[in-house]
């Protein structure tokens, strides 16, 4: 049962969504109640997974590793770092309250949509325990459908436009992406004769410089359109607009963690060299999504889309983080992205509950909520704050982190970033103020129901964590500590090496050579004296 | 804000006793408070208050404590002559010194200056971004993009015609393109 513990948390929400198929369309309760069961159930296994795990570990664990289809060398293999055991924590945590928030705001299409749910869920859980790229792909694509179909049929009044948006949008990536892979294979097969997907044993090839560039910048635009990096991130605002709110809250909450944990799966330790390469590229990029978002969230009319475009600002974060390729840096941009599930995937269900009390989202419509609605104008300010990354919330560790990283590689990175923590402050704090402070003039408020025993249920794990990650974050940065090592340690041995190799004397071979030892660049090889 | 402005009051009482000024035989308890902290001053305190307090101690202490105290008593006044014996004379002075008055009434107008020159600015600026950069040129280079696919499938679809007989000559007139290719070559 151990062993088998990642097979079991990515497959049971499935087992969920087949057990729903056989429940009788009208039966809404027993649908709802099963499949919150289901979730609920996932999110214990994912409790379990994180007791078991060994924090000081190096590499990967609890590993599994069959052949699928062997003529291929496709194997089911996975297994989880602590970079991947945060995500499916957020992804076990986010899916159940999903569930219950949507209990009474789905009315139609009841059992389609939590079968979507559980379904989606799956592919998300699949794509952070896979370590055979093919598997990893198969995950990827499958989690496109349910959420095509949640945004495609429960979204708002431009759904069918943002649901096709946002496929076409990850397809195009995703098919990039299925070219390097191939590529990879087929390079794999050229050096040792044997046919593999696996990560693992990708990790130690020697791939040519002028080839990573080029795999790089595939896998590289496949995972900016998802996380998304200006400019790629128009899909973003028509998508979570539209979604209904727990499509919403998935959507920022992991979908957008899938480019950003790509990345750092495949992009950083498999082709470390071109990673740096591409960091004065990705860190701007990154810089301009940071001011963008922020300047575009603080002149929208809609809280909704508000929150959109913050997301841009946020994973700019993480991006920027990233990309400073030290253990702070990376560790800020792991816990951001956390933290980011967290605070917009709360933001979303606020925005959702008070959607559901007015049927409108528009900041003009509101105003004075604090009077009417003190509970939900205390947890809306909560999250709000923590979203701008005040000390002692989450938002405050992970941004810190990310700047800290980052000024110790560019400070002049770090100095313009620094300036998006003040624009976030400027959007969040003025729509707060502009949608539960002043004035009650709208008589529709004045008579607006707090919030009921469920939502409070569904936003008081969420403030929990808040402040769990804002005072005492050691138990999530222990855990994912190792692994951040492990990657900057690869990254960084590459390209000392071929410095070393560079940098002293070395000759040039145009046939084969020893690969351990000597540098490809642009067909050639060089090795040391 | 009666009770703030009564609990301030209060407090402000209780500060003033935390500094007698020496004429009257009091210490300033906060005069060396922070020394431990600032080791600088700590070595310069040994000579800077104690030179100061033996020169000029009495006679400015008293003149400074007489001037505040003075200076006080009159503006009270004032503000209770203007505002509650002789309103009138609240508006002969707003007229008399207007530009003053206007300056004072505006709080400097640094909000508008603030309004005008960094918030319209940003605010417009980030308008335009949001909907001439993301909803004109990104999204319109796409949705140009695939409406350009579209009319050129719209052109396309007349082949489509789903006639078995224009079907078979272009298939015929294919077959024959290709053997006087053969043959021709």
């Amino acid at each position: 049962m151990e062993k088998q513990i990642l097979t079991i948390i990515t497959f049971f929400p499935l087992l969920g969504a087949i057990m729903l198929l056989i429940v009788p369309k009208a039966r809404h309760d027993s649908v709802k109640s099963i499949a919150l069961i289901i979730a609920f159930v996932t999110f214990l296994f994912s409790i379990w997974l994180y007791a078991m795990f060994e924090p000081l570990a190096p590499g990967m664990q609890f590993e599994v590793n069959i052949p699928w289809i062997s003529g291929f060398g496709i194997n089911y293999h996975l297994g989880i770092d602590g970079i991947s055991l945060l995500l499916i924590l957020l992804t076990t945590v986010l899916s159940m309250i999903v569930i219950i928030s949507s209990w009474n705001a789905i009315k139609t299409g009841v059992k389609g949509y939590f079968i979507s749910m559980l379904l989606l869920e799956t592919g998300m859980l699949g794509v952070f325990v896979s370590l055979d790229l093919f598997l990893f792909y198969v995950f990827w694509e499958v989690m496109l459908i349910p959420m095509y179909f949640i945004i495609g049929v429960w979204g708002g009044p431009r759904k069918i436009y943002a649901a096709i948006k946002f496929v076409l949008f990850t397809m195009f990536g995703s098919l990039l992406m299925l070219v390097a892979i191939l590529y990879l294979f087929f390079m794999y097969y050229g050096y040792y004769n044997e046919y593999s997907f696996d990560m693992l044993k990708y990790y130690s090839m020697p791939i040519p410089l002028g080839a990573q560039t080029y795999i790089f910048i595939a896998f590289a635009l496949a995972f900016a359109i998802k996380v998304p990096i200006w400019p790629f991130h128009t899909w973003l605002p028509d998508a979570h607009v539209e979604a209904p709110t727990g499509g919403s809250v998935i959507l920022a909450g992991v979908l957008l963690k899938m480019g950003t944990y790509g990345f750092v799966r495949i992009c950083l330790p498999m082709f470390p060299e071109a990673t740096v390469k591409f960091i004065p590229l990705i860190s701007i990029l990154a810089l301009i999504g940071i001011i963008y978002g922020a300047l575009v969230a603080m002149v929208q009319r809609d809280v909704k889309s508000l929150v959109a475009f913050s997301s841009v600002s946020h994973l700019g974060f993480v991006m920027l983080g990233m990309m400073a390729l030290n253990t702070q840096g990376l560790e800020g941009s792991v816990i951001q992205m956390i933290n980011h599930g967290i605070s917009t995937g709360a933001l979303f269900l606020i925005v959702g509950m008070i959607y559901e009390r007015r049927h409108t989202r528009m900041i003009s419509d509101f105003g004075g909520l604090s009077k009417s609605m003190p509970v939900f104008s205390t947890f809306f300010m909560i999250i709000a704050l923590s979203s701008i990354g005040l000390p002692l919330t989450n938002g405050f560790v992970g941004e810190f982190l990310i700047l800290l990283g980052t000024f110790h590689s560019n400070q002049v990175y770090a100095i313009i970033g620094a300036s998006g923590v003040v624009l976030a402050a400027c959007y969040m704090l003025w729509m707060l103020q502009r949608v539960i402070f002043g004035k009650l003039t709208k008589p529709e408020n004045k008579n607006l129901k707090d919030l009921d025993g469920r939502e409070k249920l569904v936003l008081i794990p969420l403030v929990i964590l808040v402040f769990w990650i804002g005072v005492y974050p050691k138990p999530f940065l222990s855990r994912m500590e190792p692994a951040v090592k492990n990657i900057i340690g690869t990254v960084q041995t590459a390209n000392q090496a071929n410095e070393d190799i560079l940098g002293g004397e070395h000759i040039t071979y145009s046939g084969n050579a020893d690969s351990t030892r000597c540098l490809n660049i642009e067909g050639k090889w060089i090795c040391p004296k | 804000m009666t009770i703030p402005l009564i609990i301030l009051a209060i407090l402000s009482i209780i500060g003033g006793w935390v500094g007698i000024p020496h004429v009257l035989g009091g210490g300033n308890r906060f005069e060396k408070f922070l020394e431990p902290v600032t080791n600088a001053s700590h070595h310069a305190g040994e000579a800077g208050p104690a030179l100061a307090s033996a020169t000029y101690s009495s006679t400015i202490e008293l003149v400074l404590m007489a001037a505040s105290v003075i200076l006080v008593l009159v503006f009270i006044y004032l503000a209770y002559y203007v505002y509650n014996k002789n309103i009138a004379a609240a508006g002969k002075l707003r007229n008399s010194f207007s530009v003053i008055h206007k300056l004072l009434y505006g709080k400097y107008f640094i909000d508008e200056f603030y309004g005008a020159v960094i918030v319209r600015p940003v605010v417009n600026g980030s308008m335009f971004l949001w909907k001439v950069f993301d909803v004109i040129i990104i999204d319109g280079l796409l949705n140009g993009l695939a409406i350009l696919i579209g009319d050129m499938s719209k052109g396309l679809r007349p082949v489509q015609s789903g006639n078995m007989r224009t079907y078979a000559t272009i298939f015929l007139l294919g077959v024959i393109a290709i053997i006087g290719y053969v043959l021709l070559r």
